[in-house]
């Protein structure tokens, strides 16, 4: 059944990259945990489909925003764990006006509206 | 009897053979897939229960395999073709410029002067240096025009940024290294490291062009549309700082290639500054 208080999955996936960097930014995190944190703040309301996260770690890591390392953690068991770098601030930066930009607009538009 | 890393020795055969081919994306779903397992036991699922479900949630071989495969093939085509061309352009260079001088100055004296191989490596590095920054000027001029025909996506914006970059660090580091081979060498020469020509003076404008490229991309607020203007502004500062002492020895007539050039670069700046225009669409 639909649900509609579920995100669209276009919002979704527009909404990864700054999700992720801004998460990074409290600090280096794994991929298991960067699911679960989105998960708790939206009140499972955002659901990523795990393994696809990946994909877009790695394009990040590409594009120079964030840096990895394998931790290991308890016997013998590994983690890799990303960080944000200087042009992922700046990317970041950049990524928060275009939303707060769309926020503003929206919210000027419906403000004194009834749905 | 479940056994749970026959289990995921089993899902990584899966996932080789629906062509998730390289290991560091795979260890990363395994480390994922165990995170995962881990928590839903702790909920007391059976093993087997737990780990049908952690696969689930991580998702099918077809669609991970294609999302991981879109990452190989990310640099634009005028990205791939610069790297490509850049590397036959140094072979090129390089081969061109042995040629040269064994023929000018004979084998022999090659292999023991020091003073033409100095100045062999000055001319290499020099020449590598411009050229990878006509590179970053040429991927500005990709991108202005992208931006103009309205095709400019996002992932083509990045890559052709990317490589610009890359092309930009190149000139510089060529560039440094050829201008400090020059000092060597005229030292050598002449006693000095400054012969008064000049060539050298147009080459360290041209460094402190580039180096302030590098920097601004560093520390600078800029746009990546500002970027990539200044990467074709590098165009012209590079071929003045190449050609432009020659032309005011032999004067204009010999250099009407290089007035198209540097107009043909005037014009995609302008173009580039410009705002970019509604797509008419009615």
């Amino acid at each position: 059944m639909y649900d509609a208080s579920m995100i669209e999955k276009e919002l979704v996936a527009a909404s990864t990259e700054p999700l992720i960097l801004s998460l990074l930014t409290n600090g280096e995190s794994y991929g298991y945990e960067l699911i679960q944190e989105v998960k708790r703040l939206s009140g499972d309301k955002i659901q990523w489909t795990d393994g696809m996260l990946y994909p877009v770690l790695h394009r990040m890591e590409d594009a120079g925003w964030i840096k990895s390392r394998w931790v290991e953690v308890e016997s013998g068991r590994k983690r890799k764990y990303y960080s944000i770098k200087k042009d992922g601030h700046q990317a970041l930066k950049e990524k928060r006006e275009q939303w707060s930009l769309i926020s503003s607009v929206l919210g000027g538009l419906w403000k004194g509206q009834h749905v | 009897m479940f056994n749970l890393e026959q289990s995921i020795a089993e899902w990584r055969r899966q996932m080789l053979a629906a062509g998730l081919k390289t290991p560091t994306p795979l260890n990363e779903l395994e480390s994922h897939l165990r995170e995962d397992m881990r928590a839903i036991l702790a909920t007391t699922e059976p093993e087997a229960l737990a780990f049908q479900l952690a696969v689930s949630r991580l998702g099918t071989p077809g669609p991970l395999r294609t999302e991981f495969n879109k990452l190989q093939n990310q640099a634009c085509w005028p990205a791939r073709m610069g790297y490509w061309l850049y590397a036959g352009a140094m072979i090129l260079i390089a081969a061109s410029i042995a040629v040269a001088k064994y023929l000018s100055v004979g084998p022999g004296k090659m292999g023991f002067l020091p003073h033409p191989l100095l100045l062999y490596a000055h001319v290499v590095s020099l020449t590598a240096g411009y050229c990878a920054a006509f590179f970053a000027g040429c991927l500005g001029i990709c991108f202005v025009c992208y931006r103009f025909l309205h095709t400019l996506s996002p992932a083509r914006e990045q890559s052709l940024d990317r490589a610009a970059r890359l092309f930009a660090y190149l000139a510089t580091a060529l560039t440094f290294v050829g201008i400090g081979l020059a000092l060597i060498w005229t030292k050598q020469q002449y006693g000095g490291y400054f012969a008064g020509d000049l060539r050298e003076f147009a080459s360290i404008c041209a460094l402190i062009w580039l180096v302030a490229l590098c920097v601004i991309r560093r520390i600078s607020r800029v746009t990546g549309r500002a970027r990539m203007l200044m990467c074709i502004a590098g165009n012209v500062m590079v071929s003045l700082a190449w050609f432009g002492p020659f032309m005011l020895v032999h004067g204009m007539a010999g250099y009407w290639p290089l007035a198209i050039f540097l107009g043909l670069n005037f014009i995609f700046l302008v173009i580039g500054v410009a705002p970019a225009r509604e797509r008419a669409n009615t």
